[in-house]
């Protein structure tokens, strides 16, 4: 029995507690989501007083065998374990390994038979490929051999005696594979082959095995690559010799530093010159790329890279590469900005990718940090787009007669901007890509859109405003993952992990905080963490810690929910001020009865009934029908003197100044809390905005109301008249209510407007003109 | 059981994309006076163009097709095999009426049904794209008497029964 008590009295205790928690939960603080702050990363977001980061230096050889598709290398790493731990082990990525045939990437796909309805499909799912790569040695400085596991994408390399702290190791890794063709197999990092000429561009990247980073979040990151969630990578110093056919073009992460050797006098003078020019200098013209692209060679070259502080290295090669640069200063840093692109990348490549560069890095690095890197290049491919330090892939071509769409053109000056953009996030502000996509792609978007409306006004932004994210954030809530959730169990990754950050970003700059304290806490983050690999606590922590705004309660609707905006305008109620003036109320009263609306029988009553009782006998008329209820008394006029004097003169002005009231009701039918924005709209023309902020949801999520106090009457009220908060339906955003057309009755009033008869006439017309 | 082959000859397309869309949606009314559902299918351009130019329904971009009316004709076919209504059990014949092109990538394609009385149970199908692009996700808004409401559709979870008011 006493056992019973206690059991209800927990169970009540405990519902007690849940709904007090409920009531307040949007607006707890992020306690328990987030990690409590320690030695190594601060409560106000910035690196700890302990904070430490792995060194990662590399030194590779490369061989491009461009007649059977293979790269081979050897590299020599040195690590350095600045951690307080002892490492018994190390690990390595193997990413290549995912084309490897026991791969587990396709073994994850959820399939079913209907996946199996071509021929082509059964095709794809025999095809074979042998990708991964081929480990041939894993030895020490002195030649001795180490003992390594490989573990699918991961290797570990098991050491004699254990990495101490600030503590070196050097070692050998020996090891090739076939490079993927793209057109097949697809894949980040790979080749495109042009049959007509037998040509090839190859595009290469994670192609080497590469320190897993070693911190004091995850210990060692070494969660496998399963293909969606990308590279974790430390900061190191790598020197790479690649050896290409000696008709190739090679661009590459870092600086070049056998130009002298490589580069004909032609180009290198064009290259000197590139350095301060204000527009792109050709360094391999477009005849020079088309004459250098008809034969081969079985002669070979080694071009020579140098990168320091950079998290990975990649490159392209190609006999058919074009190459331009063009200098641009960021602080005291003088960078050059530079294409490689075939001539089937022009007309539109020679003309933007450079520029496009350019102004990428200015505008990055005003919002974020500063370039210090002294290259940014941008490489042609078809369809892709891939970032590297230093390099990024990037698609768009125009068609073969030198034609474009649109499409292709935005698509290329977006992806670009994208991807030359990575080099902020994640290459510079190093977060863990494959534990947090968001932390790169979202934050990269965001400023992607800041930049393409510096680039033209109006650009065509795909992701950023606000309402592009409607159609994905409403609905059913089971499809949609948290923005944090681990890339690779995301549902629908484009606008999970690129959409919905960069438009919360967005929401917070353009309404939560409004531009000036966004961009200052902003680039706070950037500057603390550049070269340092944040977390999402640290960016959280960061943003309130710069702007002395509590953000909690959107982080946790925003990133850790899959609740929506639809904030619902449901009632208004119109009051004015009782004045006390008994002439002024009585003359109100008059003229609402006045105004009343009628009942029908009433109307009718007046004609119908010639005269009444008391209209035709005098006598019925007594004291209460014969009073005029609507002139005031002296009983009246003194109480309102008397009541006068004990008011002061602003509350007496107050009383009189005739200000309307309206009361506005709203609900939260979409669970995510929302400043609300109030646009009045008055008889007079005018009209007035407020900003009530999130927080009037704090103690009671699903319903609140608003008094509004106006001058002027008003005659309607628009909910979030900017379409700044992302509101999944607009249509209870009015009041009175008005419903926004759909997509098809738009399409209908553009399409009544001229009927197919009509068009073909004015066709005819303008034909007959010419 | 045997499998049914659709002999559709195009190449493998590649399977990883560094940056994927592979989202739909579509916005549906039924219009009562006249007694027809109206609506947009809203698609990322390059997934769909590229989608039917290698199965074959199309041969060059959407940009040289606008207002083509073969065109949107059989691009109108091809979709409404993987996008469906059910009255009943019976589907219900919808027809495109034309598309336009956004410039932040976005293709939107109009459609009206045949004549029909909606029951008020009735079943929704949308996988488009679906059997090309595994993590595709597809969403509805269906549009009654001024009140929305979104399903979802996934690949393994494309059909779906709702209930309206009458």
């Amino acid at each position: 029995m006493k056992n019973l008590k206690t059991l209800i009295t927990s169970i009540f205790s405990t519902l007690l507690f849940c709904s007090q928690i409920s009531a307040q939960s949007k607006f707890a603080q992020l306690d328990f989501e987030i990690p409590t702050p320690n030695e190594f990363r601060n409560a106000s977001g910035g690196p700890g007083h302990n904070y430490y980061q792995q060194k990662a230096d590399y030194k590779i050889s490369l061989v491009l065998d461009d007649a059977k598709q293979i790269i081979s290398g050897e590299e020599t790493i040195t690590y350095t374990n600045n951690s307080p731990d002892n490492l018994e082990f190390l690990w390595l990525q193997l990413d290549q390994n995912i084309y490897a045939e026991n791969s587990d990437s396709k073994l994850i796909e959820v399939e079913k038979m209907e996946d199996f309805r071509s021929i082509s499909d059964i095709n794809r799912e025999f095809f074979k490929y042998d990708g991964g790569f081929k480990v041939e040695s894993v030895k020490s400085t002195s030649n001795q051999n180490l003992k390594y596991f490989i573990n699918k994408t991961m290797m570990r390399i098991d050491l004699e005696k254990s990495l101490g702290a600030k503590q070196s190791i050097s070692f050998k890794v020996k090891w090739w594979y076939n490079i993927n063709d793209r057109s097949k197999v697809g894949g980040r990092s790979g080749l495109e082959y042009f049959k007509e000429e037998n040509n090839y561009i190859y595009t290469i990247a994670q192609f080497f095995p590469r320190m897993c980073v070693y911190n004091d979040v995850e210990g060692w990151q070494n969660k496998q690559f399963l293909g969606s969630g990308e590279f974790t990578l430390p900061f190191g110093d790598y020197e790479v010799n690649i050896t290409v056919p000696a008709d190739h073009v090679v661009g590459a992460t870092g600086e070049l530093q056998n130009a002298v050797d490589i580069l004909s006098s032609e180009q290198k003078s064009r290259l000197k010159s590139a350095a301060t020019a204000t527009s792109p200098v050709l360094i391999v013209t477009q005849k020079e790329a088309e004459e250098n692209e008809k034969e081969g060679t079985s002669k070979t070259k080694t071009w020579k890279f140098k990168a320091i502080n950079v998290r990975d290295f990649a490159f392209a090669s190609s006999r058919k590469f074009m190459w331009d640069a063009q200098g641009v200063k960021i602080g005291d840093k003088n960078i050059l900005a530079m294409s490689y692109y075939p001539k089937e990348g022009n007309p539109l490549w020679e003309k933007y990718s450079t520029k496009l560069v350019v102004h990428t890095l200015k505008t990055y690095s005003k919002y974020t940090t500063n370039y210090t890197y002294p290259v940014a290049i941008s490489v042609h491919t078809d369809r892709i787009g891939m970032e590297y330090p230093m390099i990024c892939f990037n698609g768009g071509r125009p068609e073969k007669d030198g034609t474009y769409s649109e499409d292709t053109k935005y698509g290329m000056w977006g992806v670009i901007i994208h991807e030359v953009g990575h080099n902020f996030f994640p290459m510079i502000i190093n977060s863990d890509e494959r534990q947090w996509s968001w932390m790169d792609e979202g934050l990269n978007t965001f400023v992607q859109y800041l930049t393409e409306q510096e680039w033209e006004r109006g650009y065509p932004s795909r992701r950023g405003p606000a309402p592009y994210i409607a159609d994905y954030m409403r609905g059913d809530k089971k499809f949609i993952s948290p923005i944090m959730t681990n890339s690779e169990s995301i549902f629908q990754f484009g606008n999970n992990a690129y959409g919905k950050p960069a438009t919360a970003l967005n929401i917070l700059r353009e309404t939560i905080m409004g531009r000036e304290l966004f961009d200052y806490s902003f680039k706070m983050y950037c500057e603390r963490w550049k070269f340092k690999h944040p977390t999402p606590a640290d960016f959280f922590r960061t943003m309130e810690d710069a702007s002395a705004v509590d953000l909690d309660w959107f982080w946790r609707g925003w990133f850790f929910s899959t609740d929506f905006v639809d904030i619902s305008l449901d009632e208004v109620n119109h009051f004015q001020l009782n004045t006390a003036n008994p002439d002024t109320e009585k003359e109100i009263k008059r003229l609402e009865k006045e105004n009343k609306t009628l009942f029908i029988g009433e109307i009718r009553n007046k004609t119908s009934i010639q005269a009444t009782i008391n209209e035709k006998d005098t006598t019925i008329d007594d004291f209460y029908a014969k009073r005029n209820v609507f002139k005031s008394d002296t009983l009246d006029k003194l109480f309102y003197t008397e009541n006068k004097k004990k008011m002061s003169a602003e509350e007496l002005a107050l009383l009189n100044a005739n200000k309307q009231f309206y009361e506005l009701k709203f609900t939260n039918k979409g669970g995510l809390v929302s400043p609300i924005i109030i646009q009045a709209n008055f008889e007079d023309g005018t009209s007035q905005v407020t900003y009530i902020p999130a927080e009037i949801w704090r103690k009671e999520e699903f319903k609140v109301s608003k008094v509004m106090i106006y001058d002027n009457k008003v005659t309607s009220f628009q909910i979030d008249p900017f379409l700044e908060t992302a509101d999944t339906d607009v249509d209870n955003n009015a009041w009175p209510q008005k419903n926004e057309p759909t997509r098809f009755e738009l399409f209908q009033q553009q399409r009544e407007k001229e009927n197919p008869m009509q068009r073909a006439k004015r066709a005819e017309e303008l034909m007959k003109g010419k | 059981m045997k499998l049914l082959f659709f002999v559709l000859f195009f190449v493998c397309y590649s399977k990883t994309f560094a940056h994927s869309y592979f989202f739909a949606f579509a916005e549906v009314e039924y219009n009562v006076m006249q007694e027809k559902l109206e609506g947009t299918l809203i698609f990322t351009r390059h997934d769909l163009e590229e989608a039917l130019i290698k199965k074959g329904i199309i041969s060059s971009t959407f940009e040289k097709l606008q207002h083509d009316s073969l065109s949107i004709s059989a691009i109108g076919n091809t979709l409404f095999n993987d996008f469906k209504f059910f009255s009943n059990q019976i589907p219900i014949k919808l027809s495109a009426l034309d598309f336009s092109l956004t410039k932040n990538g976005l293709i939107e394609i109009y459609f009206k049904s045949e004549k029909v009385k909606l029951s008020q149970n009735f079943e929704l199908q949308f996988n488009s794209l679906m059997d090309i692009y595994p993590k595709q996700q597809n969403k509805i808004t269906f549009i009654q008497n001024s009140e929305k409401r979104t399903y979802v559709f996934m690949n393994n979870e494309s059909r779906r029964k709702i209930t309206i008011s009458n």
